[in-house]
């Protein structure tokens, strides 16, 4: 079991750092799905085949969600834009991975000082979590498209889940039911609001979101 | 009992998404929210039982926000459905873009989104739970984005956006508090089952203090967030001016209260387990920044709205401040959210007559409010000595026992800073004002209808009533929910 949940820390880890290279949208809103799909595996993993049917079903709906729903919003809201992809610097890149790079290595130094008594999954999902937190928040700052601030969001989400399971932070079913409706209704908002932008504006960056601003006298 | 209080909301909600008839529609609201003041009132005399394993339980701080939201709420719908019935349905001009049309969002989703938004209050005022109230002060912004977006145009589309991904990153990053706050709680090796209030207090003593420390920082910069907090406050002068005048006027009055009550709830803990002192201290940085900020930005600014909104900031700073202080403050500080949310609420709706009567929200673009609309004009000017915390107001009192407080702890770098932004507030505040106020105009008066300015007027009144006569019940509370705060 070890072994399979490593693998699959790994390749969210990789999902991470191919999202500080990618620039076509389409290939974001894939990686983010597969992302969720991972990301919603781990329950049933981390319960060491213990799980019951609660657990079951909050994994199948997170999967279903996170894999399937979200993507589908994104697809949707996106659609017909002619501006595929959002162009970046070879410079920007070359950065962007590095500090990709630094982020790591102070992650897996962070997960060292955490208690660590009975955790659930090893050690590792500490940092991949905190990491995919980082990535998220570097893609909300950085990336200018509205769609990828959505997919920084989600990544930043996906990173707060691995986190909340490593920790063994096990919510009441109910409680995980209102989180999972809770970024359910958000992403949902945040597609409409995608669409009314590329509609209102010619494309979706938010850079044309400039209109109010203040200055101090 | 205390779930009736939340579904009733819910299920008017879900109602009025399915009733396509506008009028039906605002009978909902209208019925919904009287329901809720009524069992608001009920509590008042008989506090009901705890709920969902205790995770919804209504304690003395709870029902004061209950109350103003409540009252609030109630005010701000009589004023609502008067103003859906004069909106257009059809596509019209922008008019400060007059070659752009738009439409308003549907009217059933409207108060299908504000009546989920007062369930999701109100949840976080009972809230007992840390996740409970995560999941609520979540709840809230997303209840509340459609609102804010109804006037569909460009301004209020990147409104929506900054203030659905700034909150929403925020709020997740306040989950981060909820997991570090579990962290704190590992004893043996073992997390703690749940995190509700009463279990984390009782056991406040062994929580592990460094974490308990990370976990506070991101409690403050996620609700802070929310609350306005400088220098998280980007979204709040956006939503707040491009919000319809009533959406205006419920962010600052009852969604900003929420967002401190949860910091309020997550200080409590800090005190019990003695890492209160450094709660305060940063309490008392981001108060004092926000006031700066707010004093900065108020002073020759342009655009009304966005001058009540900054107004909003820097009373999120005095509260943020008094809480700093110390504990002598907290009277004051729970005395001041009740008075400010009135007084916020009161003067965004009467912005809201400004607006539809003058079709701008340029200040010198507004003059002779006193000849064209007398009513209006002289809430307006009510409103500005209230806001300013002049004498006899509740809001003079509330920052005057703030700032003694702080000068009994010997703040004394607090106190002048607190007095210079407070006066270079005053100057900003009164010149706006004024100039709005006076002026010559050669309109004829506007005639004025009695439901624009009623419900501001009786804010103002219960301001003003509440500045000279604190009724018993109502102070025996609020003592009570001081009592409360300090007593860890």
């Amino acid at each position: 079991m070890t072994h399979l949940t490593n693998v699959i820390l790994m390749i969210i880890c990789f999902i991470d750092f191919l999202f500080l290279v990618l620039d076509q949208l389409k290939a974001f809103v894939h990686w983010i799905g597969i992302q969720g799909a991972l990301v919603g595996f781990l329950p049933l993993l981390a319960s060491g085949g213990h799980a019951n049917f609660l657990l079951y079903l909050i994994a199948g709906l997170s999967v279903i969600i996170r894999a399937y729903i979200f993507p589908y919003f994104l697809m949707r809201a996106v659609q017909g834009i002619h501006f595929q992809r959002e162009t970046r610097s070879v410079l920007l890149i070359f950065v962007s991975l590095l500090a990709g790079i630094i982020v790591w290595a102070f992650s897996l130094d962070f997960a060292w000082h955490l208690p660590q008594k009975d955790l659930l999954l090893p050690s590792l999902s500490l940092s991949v979590g905190f990491f995919t937190i980082a990535i998220g928040l570097i893609l909300l700052m950085t990336r200018r498209t509205a769609l990828l601030q959505v997919v920084g969001y989600l990544n930043l989400e996906n990173g707060i889940y691995v986190l909340g399971i490593s920790l063994d932070m096990r919510e009441p079913f109910l409680v995980e039911i209102g989180m999972l409706l809770d970024l359910f209704v958000a992403i949902f908002i945040m597609g409409i609001l995608i669409f009314h932008i590329h509609q209102n504006f010619e494309n979706m960056d938010t850079d044309q979101l400039s209109i109010l601003k203040d200055k101090i006298q | 009992m205390i779930c009736w209080i939340l579904w009733i909301p819910c299920v008017a909600g879900i109602l009025s998404f399915g009733i396509r008839s506008n009028k039906i529609g605002r009978w909902i609201l209208l019925t919904a929210t009287i329901a809720h003041m009524l069992i608001t009132l009920m509590f008042w005399i008989h506090k009901p039982q705890p709920a969902w394993h205790g995770a919804l339980k209504l304690d003395s701080l709870g029902l004061l926000f209950l109350t103003v939201l409540s009252f609030l709420f109630l005010n701000v719908s009589l004023y609502t459905i008067q103003y859906l019935k004069n909106e257009p349905h059809e596509l019209h001009p922008d008019f400060q873009n007059p070659y752009q049309f738009f439409k308003n969002t549907p009217e059933s989703l409207f108060i299908g989104c504000l009546l989920f938004f007062l369930a999701s209050m109100t949840l976080v005022t009972l809230a007992h739970d840390l996740n409970v109230l995560w999941i609520a002060v979540e709840t809230t912004t997303i209840s509340s984005a459609p609102l804010v977006y109804f006037h569909r145009h460009q301004r209020s589309l990147e409104a929506t956006w900054k203030y659905l991904i700034l909150c929403s990153v925020g709020i997740a990053l306040a989950l981060l508090g909820n997991f570090f706050i579990g962290i704190a709680a590992v004893v043996h090796g073992k997390l703690m089952a749940s995190l509700s209030l009463g279990s984390l207090l009782s056991k406040a003593k062994i929580l592990k203090k460094a974490w308990l420390r990370i976990a506070f920082i991101f409690f403050l910069v996620g609700y802070g967030t929310k609350m306005g907090l400088a220098p998280m406050h980007a979204w709040l002068p956006d939503a707040h001016s491009e919000a319809p005048s009533m959406i205006s006027a419920l962010l600052s009055g009852t969604l900003l209260n929420c967002s401190f009550l949860a910091l309020l709830r997550i200080f409590v803990i800090c005190e019990a387990a003695g890492v209160g002192i450094f709660a305060q201290k940063l309490f008392l940085i981001f108060g004092l920044i926000s006031m700066g900020v707010a004093a900065l930005f108020i002073l020759g600014q342009k655009d009304y709205k966005r001058l009540l909104a900054y107004s909003s900031v820097e009373h999120m700073g005095i509260l943020a401040f008094g809480i700093g202080v110390g504990s002598s403050a907290f009277f004051a500080v729970l005395f001041h959210v009740v008075c400010h949310s009135l007084t916020k609420a009161a003067l965004f709706l009467i912005a809201g007559n400004i607006l539809t009567v003058y079709h701008s929200k340029m200040i010198l673009r507004v003059n002779g409010l006193a000849k064209r609309m007398p009513y209006s004009g002289i809430l307006w000017i009510i409103g500005f000595l209230a806001i300013t915390g002049m004498p006899p107001f509740g809001t003079f009192f509330s920052e005057f026992w703030i700032l003694k407080a702080a000068v009994d702890h010997h703040q004394m770098i607090g106190v002048m800073l607190f007095l210079l932004f407070l006066s270079m507030i005053f100057i900003g505040m009164a010149w706006t004002f004024l100039n709005m106020f006076q002026g010559e105009v050669f309109e004829t008066a506007h005639q004025e209808r009695r439901w624009t300015y009623f419900p501001s007027a009786i804010l103002l009144i219960t301001v003003l009533i509440l500045g000279l006569y604190l009724p018993m019940p109502l102070s025996q509370e609020l003592q009570w929910a001081a009592h409360w705060l300090r007593s860890y």
